[in-house]
């Protein structure tokens, strides 16, 4: 437990996310986020444990929780399955607590699936900082940055379109987000 | 020492301080500033009915198998206008010539009904309430008191209330002073809320999405009660109003206009 307290660090930005999230949103939703996000980190750390990755240090960023590792040399099998591990995981929790919160009736339990898929298809999105552009470029490590690109500025304009059509700014935000990413690190071996 | 880290430690302490201290007064920035990001949109409300939908139909099957799921006696409630006219904002009716047509328009929308018999439970008649009521909602009237076809069963069935069409979380007002008789929450009508008025008469609120009141609370016509939502069977979000006075149900539209 120690080993983790060392290796973990709250960030200015994290600590602003926080804060903006605990203000405007309710103790449920926030506890729904939080959750889930561990559990969509526990699988990344399960599947980087498994390939004998060092990792050296977990932080709590503006984009919430991120690892921080040495991937030089890691396979790019090994990278795919790590980067797929975090939507996995949120996958089976979330149709798992679905399935359990129809069964028993809790509300909670289904808000909780629906973020934790949310967050997960979300993050299988194939843009730049997210999970799903890393498990391509680990497929095709030549075309995904260009690729990456194009499917950050196809998610602005769909988010522009979801903000028209009356369903929220949330896309849309995300997208300018991704369009201000820079190129990152592949990490892996060339 | 990190500046930047003990800025945001400063301002994540000041801003969970004033949510915990004056959570009512701060209840409005609040609400304002998620909307401009919602919209239109409720992201918790949607996320729920995500999660709830991704193991919807091998749910229901797996509770079958578990347990008998008794079909409801009481005919169930819908959104979709189907069999009658559509009415406009719901206020405090004034008695008159407008009564009178209110009540011809509903015998009328019955007549395509003719084949089937009349409810015992049901009074198709216009009784004077003795006590003064306002409208629960203000909203607009979805689908009436009598028989419709059923949007979810797909047959002819009665309507023992009145749906009115509003958004998920408006507040739901008392229809007249009374006595909260029982709250609760069931497959059919979600969270429900029962009043016991003067002289015998109850009102019943359904699909509640939020129930702010306790059995046996003394309530005042115009209080608020409680939030609207699509809870238990539904194909939207509306309230569904009853009232009856003991054990036989009459037309809220009559009341409200």
């Amino acid at each position: 437990m120690t080993g983790l307290f060392r290796k973990f660090e709250l960030k200015p930005d994290g600590l602003l996310m926080l804060s903006l999230l605990i203000f405007f949103t309710d103790f449920s939703v926030l506890t729904a986020i939080v959750v889930n996000v561990m559990i969509h980190e526990l699988g990344h750390l399960y599947f980087l444990r498994r390939y004998n990755v060092y990792i050296r240090r977990m932080y709590v960023g503006f984009t919430g929780l991120c690892i921080q590792c040495n991937l030089e040399g890691l396979p790019r099998r090994a990278y795919f399955f790590s980067a797929a591990a975090g939507p996995m995981f949120g996958l089976i929790s979330a149709a798992i607590s679905s399935f359990v919160g129809n069964v028993i009736g809790n509300e909670f339990l289904l808000l909780f699936s629906g973020t934790g898929l949310v967050l997960s298809l979300f993050n299988l999105l194939p843009v730049k900082p997210l999970d799903g552009w890393r498990m391509l470029l680990a497929i095709t490590p030549k075309t995904a940055h260009i690729f990456g690109d194009v499917c950050a500025i196809m998610v602005f304009c769909i988010g522009i379109y979801v903000m028209t059509a009356g369903y929220g700014t949330a896309l849309a935000c995300m997208g300018i987000f991704f369009l201000m990413q820079g190129r990152v690190n592949p990490f892996f071996a060339k | 020492m990190d500046w930047k880290l003990l800025c945001s430690s400063l301002l994540f302490v000041f801003v969970t301080v004033i949510k915990l201290l004056f959570p009512e007064q701060t209840e409005d920035i609040r609400k304002q500033t998620v909307a401009l990001i919602d919209m239109d949109m409720n992201y918790r409300i949607w996320a729920t009915e995500v999660g709830s939908m991704l193991t919807d139909e091998s749910v229901y099957e797996v509770v079958e198998i578990f347990e008998d799921v008794d079909d409801e006696v009481e005919p169930d409630v819908a959104s979709k206008p189907i069999t009658t006219p559509m009415l406009d904002d719901l206020q405090e009716a004034s008695p008159g010539d407008a009564l009178i047509d209110r009540v011809e328009a509903f015998h009328l929308s019955q007549e395509a009904y003719a084949a089937y018999e009349t409810p015992e439970n049901v009074s198709y008649e216009y009784l004077k309430l003795p006590f003064s009521f306002a409208a629960p909602v203000s909203g607009v009237c979805s689908s009436g008191f009598g028989y419709r076809v059923h949007p979810i069963e797909g047959e002819v069935m009665f309507h023992y209330g009145t749906d009115f069409d509003v958004k998920e979380g408006t507040a739901i007002l008392s229809f007249a002073d009374g006595t909260v008789a029982a709250v609760g929450e069931e497959a059919g009508y979600g969270k429900y809320i029962y009043v016991d008025h003067h002289d015998g008469w109850k009102t019943l609120y359904a699909h509640c999405r939020d129930v702010q009141v306790t059995a046996g609370q003394v309530v005042g016509k115009g209080d608020r009660i409680g939030e609207s939502g699509q809870t238990g069977r539904v194909t939207g979000p509306h309230l569904h109003f009853e009232l009856m006075r003991e054990g036989i149900y009459t037309n809220p539209e009559f009341f409200l206009a």
